[in-house]
Formats: structure tokens, C-alpha cells, sequence
């Protein structure tokens, strides 16, 4: 998919692991890991919001548009 | 690893408990089902031992009649055995279908076949029904007072368009849960 999730560099770039954001933002562990991996078909604004609040970043820092 | 193992555990677990195991009517219905497919199988047992043992003395001359035409007693138990058969793959079906729902996995291309299987089988059972009355041959009988029949009922075309509606229904709903399942 062009789509593509930058959730990794945000973590490292703030030294967070994918299981302290999973307790932080209360979604799952295996969603979280969907998400990361791209195997994600959707994202809820919903998860994007706590995402964004919780690493404090933009949607755009998480994603990405790849035409290539 | 193990920790994602140990949600993956929790979110199956989830998702289990979101089912409708010990709902009344699900329960009501695998129970009638049961009882249902047991008349089923007694009768289709009977019909083959009736069907062999109408050779035999047919064979031995003993109890039927030389001028009795074979084909109608033959081709009425040849009937009842091919509507006894449908009759029990529509039965499991409907409890594999009964059995995905209290799991809460209803909404699976599996059901939506079974159920097209189902639409198609009263189809089946109605074409049978016509078949017998064209030849002029009625099946009917009943087990410990459970009637059994074939009929020529056009009822059945209804029945059978709703089942078929119903699958469209389940493999959209198939469609939509495969989505809902990638959605974070």
C-alpha cells in the first residue's frame, strides 16, 4: 500500500516502545502492531487522535503517501 | 513476543465472549435440530432396509404380488431416500451455521454457502416434489408420529429466494467484517 505508517521512527525518535504507547493510548498491543507492521486496512480517527496525543505529534508525521 | 502472543490470547477471548453461547433460541433450535436429524437418520435407514428387503421378497415371490408394477414402490423409496439425504445435509448444515453463530462468527463465507446449499435443496426437494406427482407417485409417512413428506408445494419458491437473499446477506456481511477486522 502507498500508505505508509512512520509509527516506528516516532517511537525511537521519543525512546517508546510499541507496549508503553499500547498502555498509554489503551489500544491494543496486536492493533498497534497491525498498524505498525502496515497490515492495517483502516485507521479510526479515533486511534490516530491518541496516538497524536500521546507521542505528540501531527497525522502527517505518522503518515506518509509513497507513490513509488 | 509472548506478551503480543498473551494479547492475541485476551483479544481471541474477546471476541469468543461476544458470541451467544447459552442463548434460548439457539439452544431451542440445536435441540429440535437434533431430534430432527435423528427421525431423519431412522428414516433413511428404514427406507434403505424397505427398499432391500422389497428385492428380496420380491426375489422370493413370497409377498408381493408377480402383477404389482415394480416401478412405483421402487422409484418411491428411490424418492425418499434422495429427499431423506438432502433433507439430513440441509439439517447439518443449519447446525454448523447454528454452531458459527453461538461462537460469534456468523458473518463467514462458509455460512453464506451453507445457506445457499439450503436455498438450493429446497429447491431440489421441490423439483422432486413435481417429479413424484408427475409420475403419480406420493412419499409420505412419518417417524413415531414425525410426518414426512414430498409435496409439490410452490411455497418452497420463496422459501428458497429468501435463503438465497440471506447469503448475499452473510457474505456482505463476510466482506464487511474482514474490513472491520483490519481497522485499528
Amino acid at each position: 500500500m502507498p500508505v505508509v505508517i512512520h509509527l516506528d521512527d516516532l517511537l525511537a525518535a521519543r525512546g517508546m516502545t510499541l507496549t508503553q504507547l499500547s498502555e498509554q493510548v489503551d489500544i491494543t498491543l496486536a492493533n498497534l502492531s497491525i498498524l505498525k507492521t502496515g497490515k492495517a486496512k483502516a485507521i479510526r480517527f479515533s486511534t490516530l487522535e491518541a496516538i497524536c496525543q500521546a507521542l505528540d505529534c501531527q497525522p502527517g508525521e505518522l503518515l506518509g503517501y509513497d507513490a513509488g | 513476543m509472548k506478551m503480543l502472543l498473551q494479547q492475541f490470547a485476551r483479544d481471541a477471548k474477546e471476541l469468543g465472549a461476544k458470541g451467544m453461547k447459552g442463548d434460548g433460541l439457539l439452544i431451542a433450535a440445536k435441540v429440535l435440530l437434533y431430534i430432527l436429524l435423528a427421525g431423519l437418520i431412522v428414516a433413511l435407514v428404514s427406507s434403505i432396509v424397505a427398499l432391500v428387503s422389497y428385492g428380496l421378497a420380491r426375489n422370493s415371490a413370497l409377498l408381493v404380488s408377480p402383477l404389482d408394477p415394480v416401478w412405483r414402490p421402487v422409484s418411491r423409496m428411490l424418492i425418499a431416500l434422495v429427499a431423506l439425504d438432502t433433507a439430513i445435509g440441509m439439517v447439518l448444515r443449519l447446525m454448523a451455521l447454528i454452531d458459527s453463530v453461538e461462537d460469534g462468527e456468523a458473518f463467514a463465507v462458509a455460512n453464506a454457502e451453507r445457506l445457499e446449499w439450503i436455498g438450493g435443496a429446497v429447491i431440489g426437494l421441490m423439483a422432486l416434489g413435481f417429479f413424484a406427482a408427475m409420475i403419480g407417485v406420493t412419499v409420505r409417512g412419518d417417524i413415531n408420529g414425525f410426518p414426512l413428506s414430498i409435496d409439490p408445494a410452490p411455497g418452497g419458491v420463496a422459501i428458497a429466494l429468501l435463503l438465497f437473499i440471506l447469503a448475499r446477506v452473510f457474505r456482505k456481511g463476510a466482506e464487511m467484517r474482514t474490513d472491520l477486522e483490519g481497522t485499528v
